[in-house]
């Protein structure tokens, strides 16, 4: 959990408005998949809104959301460096450079980041967001480009062989 | 059924490095000849070739939700053909909706292990398939 009241604190220079039962499963989903397949504990930086088309990280998932309430998509960015961490962790080998042995990793976390986020809230929320299949995206500080237009709410994180973000752009349909 | 560590077991998922941990976990456990599949359809060769050559898969481990045949499809296809039909199945899933895992147990699968998962859960869910603690 990320605090008992379940208030979340956002960075931004505009007013902003955002429904915690909407990110909190994003974020403890996050740090629940990195410890029990990567043995990484992450820790919660910052949660922020980004402005403009700012890079992200080096290796990167996207996955479209798409449920009757609303659309949009979810991505989650590595540093190369954490995400070699990361993935000498879960596949128990050390790699030293991104290749194509352990680049999918990205999009395994991100299947399973969004599959429990989406389990949670479509359980307890009645969402009904479907089922999707990440992309993978490599490029030195590359940036995403979401599914649909609008203010997108990033979370960054840290671990001890540096940073990633989540990110998502929602739409609400209602 | 009996778990046998010598059966052949087939890992079917869309995602190679999900193929290789659950194949890490499954070394770790004793088992040692593997067959690989990147979703439902070329699985569902390789398990009627087994068939053929008389060397039937003891486990298939599949993942639901990949490009091409699903994992539930992949199911389905099992279940439904006299000759493979009783092959132990589990699905290892992100999709841990409830209604995805009633649709699972429906449609005939041995057990289902929601992603993320440790090897201890993991073992665990393959015991439980094989009656054993």
């Amino acid at each position: 959990m990320i605090g008992k009241n379940r208030t979340i604190m956002i960075e931004s220079k505009e007013p902003f408005k955002i429904d915690v039962n909407f990110i909190l499963p994003f974020i403890e989903s996050t740090l629940e998949v990195l410890k029990v397949t990567a043995s990484t504990q992450a820790t919660k930086d910052k949660v922020y809104i980004k402005t403009g088309n700012e890079p992200s990280g080096d290796i990167s998932a996207i996955v479209s959301m798409n449920s009757p309430k609303f659309l949009g998509s979810f991505a989650i960015s590595f540093e190369e460096a954490c995400f070699l961490e990361i993935v000498s962790n879960m596949l128990m080998e050390d790699y030293k450079t991104i290749n194509e042995e352990n680049r999918d990793a990205v999009g395994e976390i991100c299947n399973q980041v969004f599959g429990m986020a989406k389990a949670r809230m479509n359980d307890e929320m009645g969402l009904d967001i479907a089922k999707a299949i990440p992309t993978v995206i490599e490029g030195k500080k590359h940036t995403i480009k979401h599914m649909i237009d609008g203010k997108c709410i990033t979370v960054k994180f840290n671990t001890t062989k540096g940073s990633f973000t989540i990110e998502a752009v929602v739409q609400s349909l209602e | 059924m009996a778990l046998d560590p010598k059966m052949k077991i087939l890992i079917v998922d869309d995602m190679s490095t999900m193929r290789k941990i659950v194949k890490n976990m499954l070394q770790k456990m004793g088992f040692s000849e593997f067959q690989e599949a990147p979703d439902g359809q070329p699985a569902w060769e390789l398990i009627q070739q087994a068939d053929q050559l008389g060397k039937p898969f003891g486990l298939v481990v599949s993942d639901w939700n990949m490009p091409g045949m699903t994992g539930l499809d992949l199911l389905k296809n099992i279940r439904s053909n006299e000759k493979v039909k009783s092959t132990p199945f589990i699905m290892v899933t992100a999709e841990g909706d409830q209604a995805n895992v009633i649709e699972a147990v429906k449609a005939g699968v041995n057990n289902f292990v929601v992603k993320p998962f440790s090897q201890q859960i993991f073992e665990e869910k393959i015991k439980k398939v094989f009656k054993i603690a």
